[in-house]
C-alpha cells in the first residue's frame, strides 16, 4: 500500500524546520507572495491604526501614488503636519482603530451615518470626538469643530471613492461606544478630551463575527461608489495594547485581540480575490527576531522592524530592493532640513496616551 | 570708517541701485557687494574664519555678476563692521503658501478651500520660519553685526488686474496682518540667534499690504542692476523685485538703523 504523505516533497516554506528554526535571525525570508500586483500608477487610500502610518509613508518613500485629499501646504515638515493629522493617511481622519469604526467613517461621508456626540470639550477647548487628535489643542468653538468635520468629510469621501487599492491595518478589537447609539469613537472618552459617564459610554470588545461582517460591508459599499472596483491590501498591526479594558491580563488580552483581528484578515483573504493579506504582524512577531523588532517598551516596533516588513512588501511589488535606498538625499542645507524623518516618534499613537492612566 | 559688505541674491540688485544713486552724498562707510542668483546664492558656503566662498562649480552668471561686483569668489567677512544679507527669507513666500489652498480661521476667508485651524497655521508658520534661519555659522557673531533685511513684499497697483490673478496672493484683506504677523516671527527668531532683523521700510508698502508698484517700475534683479542696461530690466510680470528707489529707501533705514546720517534724496513723483 501506497503511504506517501501529503507533506512529502513540500516547498522549505512549508516546514518550520527550514523556514523558521534555520532562517538567519532578522531574515524576514519570503513570508509575503503578493494575490496581485500593486501598479505604481494606482491610487492608493490608506488608513488604519498607528502602524497604518509606517506603510503609507513607506509606500509614498518608494513613489507609490498615495493619495493625499487633505495635504499641508507645500514646505511644511511632515514631523510638524502630521501633528496636526496632516499626511498620515489618505485624508486627515487619524487613526482608525477599529473596522467599525472605519464603516462608520465611510456611512458619515454618504450621509447615512450621525455620530453622536460628534463634539468632546477639554479645558474650554472643544475637540471633534472622531478624531481628537489631528487638532492636539482643539478648537475655540463647537461650531468650528462642525465646519472643519464638513470640510474634512468632503476630502475623506473622495479619499474612498478614488482609490484604486485600499490599504488598512486592523489594530484593536476593544472600542469605547456611545451606549444609545452605538456611535464608535477612536479614544475612550476622558482620555484626550470628553468626559467619561458609564451612563453614556460603554466598552466594546468585538467579536470576530462583527468585525468581519463590519469589514465585508466596508467593502461592498465601497465597491457601490467607487467606479474603479478597488482591491484591498489588509495587515494586522503588530503593535500590542497599550491598555485593556477587557479585565484580563493586558497580554492575554492582545493575545486575544491580535487572534481575532489575524483570523478575520485570513478569512477575507481566503473569501475574496480582491483582498490581499500582507505579514506584518508575522514579521515583527516572528520567534526568528527573537523580540529584536520591538523597543525597550516591548511595544512599538523599531525602525529596524518597520524597515524590514516595508522592504518585503515593496520587494515584493517590485518597488525596491531596501528601504535604505528610498531615504532623501539632501542637496543642500534648506532641503536637509526638510528631509523626511522616519522615526518612531513621528507616529502620532494616542493610544499611547493611555498609559498615563497607569497608576 | 565703517566697512559695511552686502550679501544677497537678485534682491541684492535694487539695493546696489540704491546705493548708487546715494553713495556720493554718503560719508564715513565704505561698501561692497557680494551675491549671486539665489539658487546659487544658497549654495555658497561660510566657514569658521567669516570667509564667504561660491562653490567650485559656480555658474558662468554668477561669475559675471561678482566680476561685476569688483568680487572674485569668495569674500572675507571678518573685517567686516556690518553685514546685511538681503533677499535671504523671502517673507512673501513664507506665508502666501498657507493661504494659497486653505482659509485660515481668523483670517478673512476667500474661495472655496478647506479650513486650517489657526493653531495649525500657527505651527506651520513657526516651523517653516524656523527652518528659513541661517546656519549656525551664521549665529551670535562677536565681532560684526549682521542684519538680515525683510522683503520686499510683491509690488501690485491694483487687485483686479490680470497680474493678480496670476500671481495669486494673499488677498488684500489678509495680507497686512499676515505680513505683519510673519515680520513679528522672524524678527524674534532671528534675535535668539543674535541676528539683527530689519523690516521692509514702512515707507515702500501701500494701504494693501503689498509693495507700492512705484518701487516695482523699471526693476531687475542683480544681473540688470549691474549691467544698468534699460533693455534687460524686467518689468513685465516680475513683481517681485524691486528698483533704485526701493534700494534708497532701504539705505535709509539701514543708516538710521546704524547710527548714520542719511542722505537727503528727492524721491520721484508717483
Amino acid at each position: 500500500m501506497n503511504t506517501s504523505s501529503p507533506y512529502k516533497d513540500l516547498p522549505e516554506r512549508a516546514y518550520w524546520k527550514t523556514a523558521v528554526a534555520e532562517r538567519s535571525p532578522l531574515d524576514p525570508g519570503d513570508l509575503y507572495d503578493p494575490k496581485f500586483g500593486l501598479d505604481k500608477n494606482a491610487r492608493i487610500t490608506t488608513a488604519g491604526s498607528c502602524f497604518a502610518q509606517h506603510v503609507g509613508r513607506a509606500l509614498r518613500n518608494a513613489r507609490f501614488r498615495v493619495m493625499d485629499t487633505e495635504p499641508a501646504p507645500k514646505g511644511v515638515s511632515d514631523t510638524v503636519a502630521q501633528k496636526f493629522g496632516y499626511g498620515m493617511y489618505s485624508a486627515r481622519y487619524g487613526n482608525i482603530y477599529t473596522v467599525r469604526q472605519l464603516n462608520q467613517l465611510l456611512g458619515e461621508c454618504l450621509g447615512n451615518v450621525t455620530p453622536a456626540e460628534p463634539v468632546w470639550e477639554h479645558n474650554g477647548r472643544y475637540f471633534d470626538a472622531q478624531r481628537p487628535s489631528v487638532e492636539p489643542t482643539g478648537f475655540e468653538t463647537r461650531e468650528d469643530v462642525i465646519r472643519h468635520r464638513s470640510s474634512h468629510l468632503t476630502h475623506a469621501l473622495r479619499a474612498f471613492q478614488g482609490c484604486d487599492v485600499f490599504v488598512f491595518t486592523f489594530g484593536l478589537t476593544e472600542a469605547w461606544v456611545h451606549e444609545e447609539t452605538g456611535t464608535v469613537y477612536p479614544t475612550a472618552p476622558g482620555t484626550m478630551a470628553g468626559r467619561y459617564d458609564p451612563a453614556r459610554f460603554s466598552f466594546r470588545n468585538y467579536k470576530h463575527s462583527e468585525i468581519l461582517d463590519d469589514f465585508v460591508s466596508f467593502r461592498e459599499t465601497l465597491k457601490k461608489i467607487s467606479d474603479k472596483n478597488p482591491k484591498f491590501i489588509i495587515t494586522t498591526s503588530p503593535v500590542p495594547l497599550t491598555a485593556t479594558a477587557s479585565g484580563a491580563h493586558v497580554e492575554v488580552a492582545n493575545s486575544h485581540s491580535k487572534a481575532v483581528l489575524r483570523a478575520v484578515c485570513g478569512e477575507l483573504y481566503h473569501e475574496f480575490d480582491d483582498v490581499d493579506y500582507f505579514p506584518s504582524y508575522e514579521i515583527i512577531t516572528s520567534l526568528n527576531s527573537r523580540g529584536a523588532y520591538f523597543e525597550s517598551n516591548k511595544r512599538s516596533v523599531s525602525q529596524e522592524g518597520v524597515e524590514k516588513a516595508m522592504s518585503l512588501f515593496l520587494k515584493a511589488h517590485g518597488a525596491t530592493r531596501n528601504m535604505s535606498e528610498l531615504k532623501t538625499r539632501p542637496v543642500d542645507l534648506r532641503k536637509r532640513r526638510r528631509a523626511r524623518s522616519n522615526r518612531e516618534d513621528d507616529i502620532v499613537c494616542e493610544e499611547v496616551l493611555l498609559e498615563s492612566f497607569a497608576k | 570708517m565703517i566697512r559695511v559688505v552686502l550679501l544677497g541674491t537678485s534682491h541684492l540688485g535694487a539695493i546696489k541701485q540704491g546705493w548708487d544713486a546715494i553713495s556720493l552724498r554718503t560719508e564715513g562707510i565704505t561698501i561692497e557687494f557680494f551675491g549671486a542668483p539665489r539658487q546659487e546664492f544658497f549654495q555658497f558656503q561660510l566657514d569658521r574664519d567669516l570667509i564667504l566662498r561660491a562653490p567650485d562649480r559656480v555658474g558662468k552668471a554668477t561669475l559675471k555678476i561678482l566680476e561685476g561686483l569688483g568680487q572674485s569668489t569668495e569674500i572675507d567677512l571678518s573685517s567686516a563692521d556690518v553685514v546685511v544679507v538681503a533677499g535671504y527669507i523671502t517673507e512673501a513666500e513664507l506665508v502666501e503658501q498657507f493661504f494659497r489652498h486653505h482659509n485660515v480661521d481668523g483670517f478673512p476667508k476667500s474661495g472655496k478651500k478647506p479650513p486650517m485651524s489657526r493653531a495649525a497655521f500657527e505651527a506651520f508658520l513657526e516651523d517653516t520660519v524656523d527652518r528659513a534661519m541661517p546656519p549656525p555659522l551664521w549665529h551670535g557673531w562677536k565681532n560684526q553685526r549682521l542684519i538680515l533685511l525683510g522683503g520686499p513684499r510683491r509690488a501690485y497697483r491694483d487687485f483686479d488686474g490680470e497680474a493678480f490673478e496670476h500671481t495669486k496672493p494673499l488677498p488684500p484683506e489678509t495680507a497686512p496682518k499676515a505680513y505683519d504677523k510673519l515680520a513679528t516671527l522672524v524678527k524674534a527668531k532671528l534675535e535668539k540667534l543674535g541676528i539683527e532683523h530689519l523690516p521692509q521700510p514702512v515707507s515702500t508698502i501701500a494701504a494693501h499690504g503689498y509693495t507700492h508698484p512705484k518701487f516695482n517700475l523699471r526693476s531687475g534683479g542683480l544681473r540688470q542692476s549691474i549691467a544698468m542696461d534699460p533693455r534687460k530690466t524686467n518689468n513685465s510680470g516680475d513683481r517681485r523685485h524691486m528698483n533704485a528707489d526701493y534700494g534708497v529707501e532701504v539705505w535709509r533705514s539701514l543708516l538710521e538703523h546704524l547710527g548714520l546720517p542719511a542722505p537727503e534724496i528727492d524721491m520721484e513723483p508717483n
